[in-house]
């Protein structure tokens, strides 16, 4: 019995041991509970204007599926934007640092206002700037800009094309006759996407 | 009194240890673990396991259930090839179907409690990993064991803490995911389904799945190159990014009725209707941000 009793005093210690370490263990994992809990909230991806992108692609998309005369062609393809729109101008520009039309290099330039426009194949006029209609139609008489608005109704107001959303998609609107005054052809591809307006 | 309970095993395993010749294989297994000697221990309290009469006897379990849960002490390194927690686990499952084992329950449950503490803190350790792969098994673990320890446990605080966490992790991993097969996004999206099946009106898993599948719609679109798709492929991918964004705004509208005031979700919304081109809307928040000033 004796023996007993001193082999039960040591497990009796060891025990007593373990359940302090236990009582170390639980402040532990609420230590690590705490730190990583307070990085469970995800982000959105900042920075991103997905329709500033979307316009790009299909202002890319022009530049090749549209045909200028070759007296309207320069050795830099040029794209214009009338207004601020410093998103397009930013998606525009990355473009332009990777793609080329054939051997042309893309050109985009920011117009604030319509007496600095100048030669450019494409222009696109920011909604905000869309009230200049009139002057910006009589600045580019003349020449083979691809004149590209996006406000509803302006394909009938001198636009070439029309960019406007329908049930939550990027739509466009090709004036085929204001195409032609401009003496501009556009692909069958790009007409089979449109809405034809004339 | 729980110095006492000691006690009274300890003269319980001597007094069967004198009655039964058997019983020299858990008397010196017995020795062993008190001497410290645990991988000796272990091999002959595995050996009175194996042994027909003795796998009957509840001190051979709960012997083994101690010596196995020291030697996870002593070594947790060995933990993932010589399963120490899981053994120690088992003999005490088995313990606990055992005749007279209701004296040892209360022992039986700090036991498992500690285990399922360390495999717990094995779970969330690995999220901070590189590789943490295996911490859903240590969370599985975790639930089984405290689940036995105390069949009344409510593991529903736990569950929503650790998938969130869980959720998080994948949606990092996404994030710096060179392959991009969307898998780490399938699993976030598991995880935080999982909340949402314990809590449907947890705030961060609403508006957590709601910024997994906004972020999904905005890199269909931002990740395009510009001569990947032609103009008609172009419409199919603006119809998926569409859907997603569609996908992401119930999630974000909970969260956002369910915390007004937070500046994220608020954001959340007017960036979810900006890029479904619903801009009344999206200005709508985009005031009520302006408000929160």
């Amino acid at each position: 019995m004796h023996g007993s009793d001193k082999k039960s005093e040591i497990m009796r210690e060891q025990f007593f041991m373990k359940k302090l370490k236990k009582k170390g263990m639980v402040a532990f994992l609420l230590s690590i509970t705490i730190t990583l809990f307070s990085f469970n909230t995800a982000s959105p991806q900042a920075g991103i204007d997905v329709n500033a992108k979307t316009k790009a692609i299909f202002i890319y998309n022009f530049s090749k599926y549209v045909e200028w005369p070759q007296s309207a062609l320069s050795e830099n393809f040029r794209i214009g934007i009338l207004g601020e729109y410093p998103n397009l101008l930013k998606e525009l520009n990355n473009m332009a640092s990777t793609k080329k039309r054939g051997f042309q290099s893309f050109e985009i330039t920011n117009f604030s206002a319509v007496d600095q426009i100048n030669q450019c194949q494409i222009l696109y006029v920011d909604k905000n700037k869309s009230e200049e209609i009139e002057n910006i139609i009589k600045k580019l008489n003349g020449t083979s800009t691809l004149l590209v608005t996006d406000k509803e109704g302006f394909a009938l107001k001198g636009a070439a094309i029309n960019l406007l959303y329908n049930q939550n998609k990027q739509k466009m609107e090709i004036n085929t006759t204001t195409i032609e005054k401009y003496n501009l052809k556009v692909s069958s591809q790009l007409l089979a996407l449109a809405i034809v307006v004339n | 009194m729980k110095h006492i309970r000691f006690i009274i095993l300890s003269l319980f395993l001597f007094c069967s240890f004198l009655v039964n010749g058997q019983d020299n294989l858990l008397q010196e297994a017995l020795t062993l673990y008190k001497e410290g000697k645990l991988i000796e221990a272990k091999a002959k309290i595995d050996q009175a396991a194996g042994n027909e009469e003795l796998a009957g006897n509840i001190n051979t379990w709960y012997l083994r259930g101690f010596i196995y849960k020291d030697l996870y002490k002593n070594h947790p390194e060995e933990d993932v090839t010589l399963q120490y927690r899981s053994e120690s686990i088992k003999a005490f499952k088995r313990l606990s179907t055992l005749e007279g084992a209701e004296k040892f329950q209360s022992d039986i449950s700090k036991s498992l409690k500690y285990i399922a503490t360390t495999y717990y803190n094995d779970a969330i350790r690995s999220l901070s990993n590189a590789k943490f792969s295996n911490s859903e098994s240590f969370y599985d673990h975790y639930k089984n064991a405290i689940v036995l320890a105390d069949a009344q446990t409510d593991l529903q605080a736990s569950e929503v803490d650790y998938y969130l966490s869980l959720g998080s992790k994948y949606m990092q991993m996404h994030k710096v995911d060179s392959i991009g097969n969307g898998v780490y996004l399938q699993s976030a999206e598991k995880s935080y389904n999982k909340v949402l099946a314990i809590d449907a009106n947890n705030i961060k898993a609403n508006y957590n799945i709601g910024v997994l599948y906004y972020n999904e719609a905005v890199s269909l679109i931002s990740k395009m190159d510009y001569d990947e798709f032609d103009l008609v492929q172009f419409s199919s991918i603006e119809d998926r990014s569409i859907e997603l964004f569609k996908k992401s705004l119930p999630f974000m509208e909970t969260a956002y009725r369910l915390d007004p005031k937070d500046r994220n979700t608020i954001e959340g919304l007017a960036g979810i209707y900006f890029s479904l081109r619903d801009f009344d809307k999206s200005n709508e928040y985009k005031a009520k941000l302006e408000e929160l000033h």
